[in-house]
C-alpha cells in the first residue's frame, strides 16, 4: 500500500516537474535558423536566387505573397503588354470570360476590384511591391556580407539590383509609378512600409536607372544561359533610357552610349536559313544564337511545376482546342501543329487589320497563320471567312510546337540584337528630333533586310514623324508577342490611337488602375495612393 | 376445499368483542394475519391463569366463559370454524395456551394469541395464509446478471437485494401478489407473483433515464447531476451496417452538433461542428485523437480524397459518444475551443463468455445525377447558341438594329444530328456498389479479468468506378483487477485500411480532372473507342473510361494503444490513475498513370509515391477523491497532470518516365524527372488540471474546473495559460416546495461559464529560412539553384486564443419520465483570435501572425425524448434534436480588406453578398427598368433589382445573406411490437441557400462547336431564337461581362437548399432462444433486420445535392449520394 502511494507521489511529481518551461521550445524541422544563416558564399547565392522568382517560367511563385504570376509566363508580359495592345483582336469566341475578355479589349475598369489574394486570373501584380522590399532586404544582406570577396559581392549586388530594377520597371509599365522601398535600412521600418504613396515618375525612373547602371557596371558577362548578365543589364538600361528619355536629362545620350558598349560583345542578326531566318531564330535548334542577348532558357523537362525548371506554355494559349495535327483524314499531311496535347483556347491572336498592314514580302508575317485545320471527321479548314464566327483573330505561331508535348521547350526572347538596332535608331532620332542617318538608320534597314524588305523609303525617311511612325510599325512586326508592345505604344504616345484603329476599341485607361484594397489600405495609414495614373502627354494620344 | 378470494375472506370474518365491535378493514385484517407468526409481546397471556370446568357445551360457550373470566377476546369467522361443536373442558390455573391446546386438540381449529387477542382459523386456511418464499434471478437484456437490484413486494416494506449473480430470495407475505424490481439505469418492472416460487426478471435499460451515467472529462456523472450542456449519443441504436466512420453516425443525432456530409465517397468526410465551431477534438477512451484523415492528395493528380478521421475505429466498438458543448469542454483546455467529442468504447462485462456475430450485406445505389444531354440535344443546342453568338458578335437583332438575313452556317447539319449516336458517359463511370460488414465479438469476465475482443471486416465497393474501401480491425479491451486496490486496463486497436481512390475530383474545364467530371464534359456523340480501337480523345479532356486504367491506392494502418492503471488508495474515497496512450498511423499512397493513358494533355507515364506517419501520445496521471457527508454534501474532486506529444513525418516522390510494368514498385528504373519531398514535425503540450464537484442536499450542484496548459508553440512567458470553468445546477424538483407537483419528475436549471484555448496557428512564430517552392534553373534547366527564403521573423508576443463559453440550460422530465429533454442557450466568444493579419503595404511579408479578431457564436439547442405509447406489447418512442446557431464578427483582424458593400462592425461571419435579379432582359428591352446599368441593358442579361428604389444600381442595392441554416434538426421514431421493431430517423437543415453548381454548368458561352457537354439546365438559358422565357442569362452576359459596383455577384442559381433526409429506416425481428427451436440450444438471441440508409431526400434544391459541400463557382462533380439497402443479422451465441 505504502509503496503504491510512494510510487504515485513520485510519478505525479515527475510529471509536475516536466510540466514547466524546461526543454519546451518548439521543434522546428526542415528550416534554417535566422541565427546561423547565411554563412557561406553558397548561402548568399541561394538568397540572391530569391530575386529570380518573378522571372521564372513556372505556373506561379510565392516569395513575399502566395501565388503570384511570374513576368514571363502567359499571365505576365504577354497578357499585360501584348494582349491589350493594338495587334490582338478582342478575344470573344471560345473565350474563358471574365478578365481575359476584358484585357483583350484593353478594358481596365474592373482592375480596381482585383483581390489581394493571388492565384486567379485577376491576381494583382501590385503585390510585387513586397517583392521589391524583399529584394532590397537581400541587397542589404549581400552588401553586409563579410565573407564575400569584393568582386563577388558587387557581382551579387549587381545581379540583385538588376532583378529589382526589372521588377520596378515592369510595375511602372503596368501601373505607372508605385511606392517601393529601395533603401535596405528602411526595410521593417513601419513608417516606410506604410508609406503607400506613388513617387513621381522622375523618382521612379531614376531608381530604376540606378539599379540598371549598377548592374551593368558590376555584373559579369560569363554566366550560364538564362542567368542575367551585364549585357542584359545594359539592354534593359537602354530600353529604359529610351522610354523615359523625353523628360530625363541625358537618357538618350546614355542609350546611344549603351549601343556602343553592347556592340563590343559581338551580337548580330540571325540570318541563317534565308527567308526563314526570322521565324527560325525562335526554334529549338537556334537557342541562344548570336542575336540573343538574353532569353528565358527552357527545356522539355519544364512542365510548369516549381521544381521542374522553366517552361513556356504559349502553345496552349495560342492554338485552338480543335486544331488538328494533320490536314487530311488519313493523317499523312502534317499541319504546323505537332500534336501537343491539344491547345486550350486562342487567348492571343492577331487582328486581321494588323496582319493586312504588313508590307508585301515581309517574311515576318509568316509566323501568323490565317487558317487552320479542325480535328473533326472532315478536317474542316477555318479561314479568314470564319473570323467573328469561329475565331476572333489569326493564329500567332511565333513559338511553334516542335515536339509532341504540351510543354514546348521554346526559349522566350528577352533581349535581341534586332531590338537593340531599332532602339539605337530611335534614340538617335529622338535625341536629334530628326531622321537618323548612318549606322542608326542602317540598323533599321538591316532588320528590314532580314525580313526580306527593302530599306526604308518615302515618308519613312522624309520626316522625323514619318520615321517614328515607320519605326513603331517596324517594332511591332519585329517584336510581335515579345512582351513589349504596349510599352512601345505608350512611348510613342500611340496607345489609344493604334488600339482604336486596329483593335477596334479604345483602351479605358493608359495604365491599369491600382486595386481598391491597396487604396483603402493606404488611406488607413492616412496616405493617399492615387488609384489611376497616366502620363502627362496621354491626353494628346488620340 | 373451496378457495376464497381475499375479499370473500374479509367478508367471512365476523369480528366480535365484548368491549368494542370493530369493522375490520383490509389493513387491520392484514395486521391480524401477521399475528400468526408474531408472538412478540405476550406478557398478558403468559401471566393470566384460567379456571374452567364445563361439559358437553358448544365451543362458543367456552369462548364466552374465557372472555368473561379475562380480558381475552376471540376473533374468528363462524363460517370458517365450527363453534357449535360440543366440547368438555376441565382446567385449573392454566395459561390460555394450555387451555386452548386442550380445548382444540380434537378439532381442525388452530389458534394464535397475541396479547389479549385470540385468533381462530381452521387448519387449511391457516396454511394458505402463511408466507411464501420466492427466489429468482434478475438479468439485463444481454442476460447479464444485475447485482444490487432492489426487489420489493409491492405495497409492503418487504424487500431484497440481488447478489453478484443477480439472485434474490424474498419471503412474500400472503397478501403480496406483485414484485417490483428496480435498479439504476433500468426501467422498473412489476411482476405478478402467481403460484410460481421462481421468478426471473429481465430488466430493460432505461436509455432515457435521468439516472443514466454520462461520461464527462476525467470521470462520469449521473445525468440528473450534470451542470453543463452535454449531448449523449448512444450509438447502439444507430444502424451501422454501411457506415465506415464514427462521424457518419452522428448526422442529426445530437442537439447542438452540426454534422454535414462533405463527401459521399467510401469513408467520406463528415464536417462535424459543435455549435458552429470548427473541427472539435476527439477523445477516445481518454486519448486525444487526430480528427482528420492522414491521407493527402497527390501532386500531379486531381484532388479526389476527402475522407474523415478515425477510420481505424470500427463504429460497432463504440459504446457511446458524448458531445461537450460548453464549459464542460474546459477541462480539456488546449484545443477544446471547438468543443470536445468523447468516444467511449465497449468494455467487457462480468459473466460467462458471450460471442456475438453481427453481419450485414448492403447494396449501394446512386442518387440520380442531373441528366446530361444526349447527342441530338447537344447538337441542337449547339446550333442554337452558335447562331445566337453570331447574332451578338455581328450586332444583328436583337443585339443590333439589323435583322439577320444570311451568313451563318450551323455547326451540325441535319444529317449529322439524325445519325448521331449517344454514348452515356455517366453510366460508364457510375455503378452500383456494395458493403459487406462482419463483426465478431467476445465478451465476458469475472472478478479478476474482464475482456471485450472484437474483429471487424468491412468491404465497400464504391458507386463510382475505381473506388473502394476495405478495413480489417481488431480491438481488445481487457481489465485486470489485480487486487481490490489495483486495476490495470489495456485497450488495443489495430487496423488496416485499403482504399482504391476514385476518379472523382478536381475542378471542371481543366485537363487533369477526374473521370466523373470528364464524363459530364465529354460530348455524347463521341464513341468510347475510335476505328482503331483506341480510346477517343476530346480536346484536352481525358477519356473518362480510359482513366480506369490509372492506379491510385492508399493503404493505411493504425495502432491504438491505451494502458491505464487504477490504484485505490482509500476505498470509496481516493483513487489514482495513470494513463498512457499512443495512436500510431501510417498511410502509403501509390498513384500511377500509365504511358498509354492520355491525361493532363499528354501520354506520359507519371507516378507518385507518398507515405505519411503520425503518432499522438497522451500521458496523464490523475487522482480522484470522492466523499459523501451524510445527506448534506457529496464532494468529488479530480486533479491531474498530462503531457501530450504529436509527431508526424512523411515523404513523397513524384516522377515521370517509367516502365509501366514497374511503376511505383521500383523507382530505380525511372528515366525521367524525379521530384522528392519530405517533412517532419513535433508538437508538445503540457497540462495540469483539477475539477471539484459539490452536490449539496441533492439540490445544488456546483462543478468547477481549472486547467493550466502549456504549448511549445509560444515564446517563454507566453507558453502557459489558465482555463477555468464553473457551472451550477439547481435541481428545483427536489425542493420541498416542488414536491407536491407529482407530474414533475425533474426540473433542473443550469448555468455554466468556461474558458478554453487554442494554439493552433499553423505556422511557426520563430524566424526561419526555408527552401522556396520554385527552383531557379539556367542553361536549359541543367543548372539548378534552390532559393532560400526568409519565412518570417520572431513574433514573441503572439499567445493564446481564448474561447469563453457561456451557457444557460434546463433539464426536465415530466409525467413519469414520459417526456424529458433539455434546452440550452449559449454564447461563445472567441477573443484574441489567432490568425494572420495583412502587413503594411510595403512589407516583405504578406501577413504576420497576431492575436486579433473577436468572433461570437450564439444560439440554442434542444432535445426532447418522449415515450408516446408504452404497453406490454407495443411501444413508441420519439427523439427530437434541434439546434440553431449564428456566428458574428464582433471585430475583425486588423488591416482586414473590406469590400465596398461589406458590413462593418458586427456582421455575420458566413455572410454572402450579391445583387438580386428578377428575370432576364427581353429582346426588345421592354421589361428593363430604368435602374438597369447601361452596360447591362442587353437582351439576355439578368435584370438587377434596385432594392432601395433610388433609380440606380449602387452598392446600396447589394443584399446580404447569412449562410447559416436557420435550424438543424434530427427526428427519430422507434416502434416495438412484440418482437418486431421499426426505427425511422431523419435529419434536416432548414433555411439556408447555396449555389446550384449543376446549373452553373449550363453556360451559353460554352455551347459552341467542340464544346463541353452540358446538362438539362441548358434548356433554361435565355436565347432570342428558341427560349425567350429562359431564366438563365444569355450569351451577352458571358461575352460582355459587366462588373457591378463593388464587384458583387448575382443570385443566379442561388437556391434554397433546405432538405429533410430520411437517414435510416430499420425494420427488425428478434428471436429469443425459446422461439428458435432446436437452434435455441446454441443461440441466445437472434436479430434479423432490413435497413435502408438515405432512402429519401426531400428538397426543392435542384442541384447535385442540398447537403454535400460544393465550392462556389467551381464546377465540381461530387461523389454522388448513395442509397443503401441492407440485410443484417445479429447473433448472440450461448
Amino acid at each position: 500500500m505504502k509503496k503504491i502511494r510512494i510510487f504515485l507521489l513520485f510519478f505525479v511529481l515527475t510529471l509536475l516537474i516536466s510540466s514547466c518551461e524546461k526543454n519546451f521550445d518548439p521543434k522546428i524541422y526542415g528550416f534554417l535558423s535566422t541565427a546561423n544563416y547565411p554563412k557561406t558564399e553558397a548561402d548568399y547565392e541561394a538568397l540572391l536566387m530569391d530575386c529570380y522568382l518573378p522571372f521564372l517560367g513556372n505556373w506561379n511563385y510565392s516569395l513575399s505573397t502566395a501565388n503570384q504570376y511570374g513576368f514571363y509566363i502567359i499571365q505576365g508580359v504577354l497578357r499585360l503588354f501584348d494582349d491589350p495592345s493594338d495587334y490582338c483582336a478582342p478575344w470573344l469566341i471560345r473565350a474563358w470570360g471574365g478578365s481575359w475578355i476584358k484585357l483583350s479589349q484593353a478594358n481596365y475598369a474592373d482592375c480596381i476590384l482585383y483581390p489581394r489574394t493571388g492565384g486567379g486570373d485577376d491576381t494583382p501584380n501590385f503585390e510585387k511591391v513586397k517583392d521589391i522590399t524583399r529584394m532590397t532586404e537581400i541587397i542589404g544582406v549581400l552588401q553586409n556580407a563579410t565573407i564575400l570577396s569584393d568582386e563577388k559581392k558587387s557581382n551579387f549586388v549587381g545581379e540583385a539590383r538588376l532583378l529589382r530594377g526589372l521588377t520596378m520597371y515592369y510595375l511602372l509599365h503596368i501601373y505607372g509609378p508605385v511606392p517601393v522601398i529601395i533603401d535596405p535600412t528602411l526595410v521593417s521600418d513601419e513608417n516606410a512600409e506604410e508609406n503607400m504613396v506613388r513617387p513621381t515618375l522622375e523618382q521612379m525612373a531614376g531608381w530604376i536607372k540606378d539599379d540598371f547602371e549598377y548592374a551593368a557596371a558590376n555584373m559579369s558577362n560569363t554566366a550560364p544561359k538564362g542567368r542575367y548578365t551585364s549585357d542584359y543589364a545594359k539592354f534593359c538600361l537602354m530600353r529604359h533610357c529610351l522610354n523615359e528619355g523625353s523628360y530625363m536629362t541625358g537618357y538618350y545620350d546614355r542609350a546611344i552610349e549603351l549601343f556602343g558598349e553592347l556592340s563590343n560583345s559581338g551580337y548580330g542578326l540571325f540570318t541563317k536559313d534565308g527567308a526563314d531566318a526570322y521565324a527560325n531564330q525562335f526554334k529549338m535548334a537556334n537557342k541562344f544564337n548570336n542575336e540573343v542577348i538574353m532569353a528565358l532558357s527552357t527545356s522539355k523537362a519544364g512542365d510548369g511545376g516549381g521544381k521542374d525548371g522553366n517552361f513556356f506554355p504559349v502553345s496552349m494559349y495560342v492554338i485552338p482546342n480543335d486544331a488538328s495535327a494533320y490536314a487530311d483524314v488519313a493523317n499523312t499531311i502534317p499541319t504546323p501543329f505537332v500534336w501537343q496535347g491539344s491547345g486550350w483556347g486562342q487567348c492571343f491572336n492577331v487582328a486581321p487589320a494588323y496582319y493586312d498592314a504588313y508590307e508585301a514580302g515581309d517574311t515576318r508575317r509568316n509566323v501568323i497563320l490565317t487558317s487552320y485545320v479542325v480535328n473533326d471527321a472532315n478536317r474542316t479548314v477555318i479561314t479568314r471567312d470564319d473570323i467573328g464566327v469561329k475565331w476572333s483573330g489569326f493564329l500567332i505561331n511565333k513559338y511553334p510546337p516542335e515536339i509532341a508535348s504540351p510543354f514546348q521547350p521554346t526559349d522566350f526572347p528577352l533581349a535581341r540584337w534586332a531590338d537593340v538596332l531599332l532602339m539605337y535608331a530611335e534614340a538617335v532620332a529622338r535625341k536629334a528630333q530628326a531622321v537618323p542617318t548612318g549606322d542608326a538608320l542602317q540598323g533599321v534597314n538591316d532588320v528590314r533586310a532580314r525580313a526580306g524588305l527593302p530599306p526604308l523609303s518615302g515618308a519613312a525617311i522624309a520626316s522625323y514623324d514619318g520615321f517614328m511612325d515607320a519605326l513603331l510599325i517596324e517594332r511591332g512586326h519585329e517584336m510581335i508577342y515579345e512582351g513589349c508592345r504596349k510599352i512601345d505604344l505608350i512611348r510613342f504616345n500611340k496607345y489609344r490611337h493604334n488600339c482604336t484603329i486596329i483593335k477596334g476599341v479604345a483602351p479605358t485607361n493608359q495604365y491599369m488602375p491600382l486595386p481598391d484594397y491597396a487604396v483603402q489600405q493606404a488611406a488607413s495609414y492616412g496616405k493617399t495612393l492615387e488609384q489611376y495614373y497616366e502620363r502627362p502627354d496621354y491626353a494628346s494620344d488620340n | 376445499m373451496k378457495k376464497f378470494n381475499i375479499l370473500q375472506r374479509i367478508a367471512l370474518f365476523k369480528v366480535r368483542s365484548k368491549k368494542t365491535f370493530r369493522i375490520m378493514k383490509l389493513t387491520t385484517f392484514l395486521m391480524s394475519v401477521t399475528i400468526l407468526n408474531a408472538f412478540a409481546n405476550n406478557t398478558y397471556s403468559q401471566n393470566t391463569l384460567l379456571n374452567l370446568n364445563m361439559k358437553d357445551v358448544p365451543m362458543k360457550t367456552v369462548f364466552k366463559a374465557i372472555e368473561d373470566q379475562s380480558e381475552f377476546f376471540f376473533l374468528y369467522s363462524s363460517k370458517m370454524i365450527d363453534i357449535d361443536q360440543k366440547v368438555d373442558i376441565n382446567v385449573t390455573d392454566k395459561k390460555i395456551t394450555e387451555v386452548l391446546d386442550k380445548l382444540l386438540a380434537n378439532s381442525d381449529i388452530i389458534y394464535s394469541v397475541r396479547n389479549r387477542q385470540i385468533l381462530l382459523v381452521n387448519k387449511e386456511a391457516a396454511l394458505e395464509l402463511q408466507q411464501k418464499k420466492v427466489t429468482g434471478t434478475v438479468t439485463d437484456v444481454n442476460k447479464q446478471p444485475v447485482a444490487g437490484a432492489n426487489v420489493v413486494v409491492k405495497g409492503t416494506s418487504t424487500g431484497a437485494i440481488t447478489d453478484a449473480d443477480g439472485k434474490y430470495t424474498i419471503e412474500v407475505p400472503p397478501s403480496g401478489n406483485t414484485l417490483t424490481v428496480s435498479f439504476i439505469g433500468y426501467i422498473s418492472q412489476e411482476v405478478q407473483i402467481g403460484t410460481s416460487n421462481d421468478i426471473s426478471i429481465t430488466l430493460q435499460t432505461e436509455s432515457l433515464s435521468l439516472n443514466e451515467v454520462v461520461v464527462v472529462g476525467y470521470g462520469t456523472v449521473l445525468k440528473k447531476n450534470i451542470t453543463t450542456s452535454i449531448s449523449k449519443v448512444s450509438t447502439d441504436d444507430i444502424p451501422k451496417a454501411s457506415t465506415s466512420n464514427v462521424a457518419q453516425l452522428l448526422l442529426g443525432r445530437a442537439s447542438g452538433l452540426q454534422a454535414t456530409m462533405v463527401s459521399a465517397q467510401p469513408g467520406g468526410n463528415i464536417n462535424i461542428s459543435i455549435r458552429g465551431g470548427g473541427t472539435p477534438v476527439y477523445i477516445v477512451d481518454g486519448i486525444m485523437m487526430p480528427s482528420t484523415s492522414l491521407d493527402a492528395n497527390t501532386s500531379g493528380f486531381f484532388n479526389n480524397v476527402d475522407r474523415g478521421g478515425l477510420l481505424g475505429l470500427n463504429p460497432e466498438d463504440i459504446e457511446s459518444v458524448e458531445v461537450l458543448k460548453d464549459a464542460s469542454a474546459s477541462i480539456y483546455g488546449i484545443g477544446a475551443s471547438q468543443g470536445v467529442i468523447l468516444i467511449t468504447t465497449k468494455k467487457g462485462k462480468e459473466g460467462t463468455m458471450k460471442i456475438n456475430y453481427d453481419g450485414s450485406y448492403s447494396v449501394v445505389t446512386n442518387y440520380k445525377y442531373p441528366a446530361m444531354l444526349n447527342a441530338q440535344q447537344y447538337m441542337d443546342l449547339s446550333n442554337t447558341f452558335n447562331k445566337e453568338q453570331y447574332l451578338y458578335l455581328n450586332n444583328l437583332a436583337p443585339y443590333g438594329p439589323t435583322a439577320y438575313t444570311s451568313g451563318w452556317t450551323a455547326p451540325f447539319d441535319a444529317a449529322t444530328i439524325a445519325n448521331a449516336k449517344t454514348t452515356n458517359w455517366l453510366d460508364m463511370v457510375l455503378r452500383d456498389g456494395s458493403v459487406s460488414n462482419h463483426n465478431l465479438t467476445f465478451n465476458g469476465g469475472n472478478n479478476l479479468i474482464k475482456y471485450y475482443v472484437s474483429g471487424n471486416y468491412f468491404d465497400q465497393v464504391g458507386s463510382v468506378s475505381n473506388s473502394s474501401m476495405e478495413r480489417y480491425s481488431l480491438r481488445s479491451n481487457i481489465v485486470f483487477q489485480l487486487s481490490s486496490r489495483i486495476k490495470f486496463s489495456s485497450i488495443v486497436n489495430v487496423n488496416r485500411n485499403n482504399y482504391n481512390n476514385s476518379d472523382v475530383g478536381g475542378g471542371a474545364n481543366a485537363q487533369d480532372v477526374g473521370a466523373l467530371i470528364d464524363a459530364m464534359v465529354y460530348p455524347p456523340y463521341l464513341p468510347l473507342r475510335d476505328a482503331n480501337g483506341a480510346y477517343t480523345i476530346f480536346r484536352n479532356v481525358a477519356n473518362p473510361v480510359s482513366m480506369e486504367e490509372m492506379l491510385d491506392r492508399t493503404a493505411s494502418s493504425g495502432a491504438y494503444l491505451n494502458f491505464s492503471a487504477d490504484f485505490t488508495i482509500i476505498k470509496n474515497m481516493l483513487t489514482a490513475n495513470v494513463l498512457f496512450g499512443d495512436n500510431l498511423e501510417n498511410s502509403r499512397r501509390t498513384a500511377y498513370i500509365p504511358s498509354d493513358v492520355y491525361f493532363g494533355q499528354e501520354y506520359l507515364s507519371r507516378g507518385n509515391l507518398q507515405t505519411n506517419r503520425r503518432d499522438n501520445q497522451t500521458l496523464e496521471a490523475t487522482m480522484v477523491f470522492n466523499k459523501k457527508f451524510e445527506n448534506f454534501l457529496n464532494f468529488d474532486a479530480v486533479i491531474g497532470v498530462g503531457k501530450y506529444l504529436n509527431r508526424y513525418d512523411g515523404m513523397n516522390v513524384s516522377y515521370n518516365g517509367q516502365y509501366d510494368a514497374i511503376g511505383n514498385d521500383n523507382l530505380g528504373a525511372i528515366s525521367g524527372l524525379i521530384s522528392p519531398g519530405s517533412y517532419v514535425g513535433v508538437d508538445e503540450k503540457r497540462s495540469q488540471f483539477a475539477r471539484l464537484n459539490f452536490d449539496f442536499l441533492d439540490r445544488y450542484v456546483i462543478a468547477t474546473t481549472l486547467r493550466r496548459d502549456g504549448t511549445d508553440k509560444f515564446f517563454p512567458g507566453n507558453k502557459y495559460a489558465f482555463f477555468p470553468s464553473v457551472s451550477v445546477a439547481w435541481k428545483l424538483s427536489n425542493e420541498s416546495f416542488m414536491k407536491g407537483i407529482a407530474w414533475m419528475n425533474l426540473l433542473k436549471l443550469r448555468v455554466s461559464y468556461g474558458e478554453t484555448g487554442s494554439d493552433n496557428l499553423g505556422s511557426v512564430l520563430y524566424g526561419t529560412y526555408g527552401p522556396a517552392g520554385n527552383y531557379v534553373m539556367f542553361n536549359g534547366n541543367t543548372q539548378s539553384y534552390v532559393p532560400i527564403i526568409q519565412n518570417g521573423i520572431d513574433y514573441p508576443n503572439v499567445s493564446w486564443e481564448k474561447t469563453t463559453m457561456k451557457n444557460v440550460g434546463m433539464d426536465f422530465s415530466i409525467f413519469k419520465d414520459r417526456i424529458s429533454g433539455n434546452f440550452d442557450v449559449f454564447m461563445n466568444d472567441i477573443t484574441d483570435m489567432l490568425g494572420n493579419a495583412n502587413t503594411p503595404g510595403l512589407s516583405m511579408y504578406a501577413t504576420y501572425p497576431i492575436n486579433g479578431a473577436h468572433l461570437r457564436r450564439q444560439g440554442w439547442d434542444a432535445n426532447f425524448n418522449t415515450k408516446n405509447i408504452q404497453s406490454s406489447n407495443f411501444s413508441w418512442t420519439s427523439v427530437l434534436n434541434l439546434s440553431r446557431y449564428n456566428s458574428l464578427w464582433i471585430s475583425r483582424m486588423p488591416g482586414y480588406d473590406y469590400l465596398p458593400y461589406e458590413k462593418k462592425g458586427v456582421a455575420p461571419s458566413n455572410a454572402f453578398y450579391y445583387y438580386e435579379t428578377n428575370g432576364i432582359c427581353n429582346s426588345d428591352l421592354s421589361n428593363v427598368p430604368a435602374s438597369q446599368p447601361a452596360a447591362a441593358r442587353v437582351p439576355g442579361y439578368p435584370i438587377i433589382v434596385d432594392k432601395n428604389h433610388d433609380g440606380q444600381i449602387t452598392v446600396a442595392d447589394v443584399v446580404m445573406d447569412n449562410e447559416v441554416p436557420d435550424l438543424y434538426l434530427g427526428f427519430g421514431n422507434t416502434f416495438n411490437y412484440k418482437n418486431f421493431d421499426l426505427d425511422i430517423f431523419m435529419y434536416s437543415q432548414v433555411g439556408v441557400k447555396k449555389f446550384n453548381d449543376a446549373q452553373a454548368w449550363a453556360s451559353a458561352r460554352l455551347f459552341n462547336e467542340n464544346a463541353d457537354n452540358q446538362n438539362h439546365f441548358s434548356y433554361n438559358i435565355w436565347n432570342s431564337l428558341t427560349n425567350t422565357n429562359g431564366n438563365l442569362p444569355g450569351i451577352a452576359y458571358e461575352l460582355a461581362p459587366v462588373a457591378l459596383p463593388g464587384g458583387a455577384g448575382l443570385d443566379i442559381g442561388y437556391q434554397n437548399c433546405s432538405f429533410v433526409r430520411v437517414r435510416n429506416i430499420t425494420f427488425g425481428y428478434n428471436f429469443t432462444n425459446k422461439t428458435l427451436g432446436p437452434l435455441g440450444k446454441y443461440i441466445n438471441d437472434l436479430r434479423v433486420y432490413l435497413d435502408t440508409q438515405n432512402p429519401l431526400t426531400f428538397t426543392k434544391f435542384t442541384g447535385f445535392d442540398p447537403e454535400i459541400y460544393t465550392e462556389t463557382g467551381v464546377h465540381k462533380a461530387e461523389f454522388p449520394i448513395t442509397r443503401t439497402f441492407t440485410f443484417g443479422v445479429k447473433v448472440t451465441f450461448k
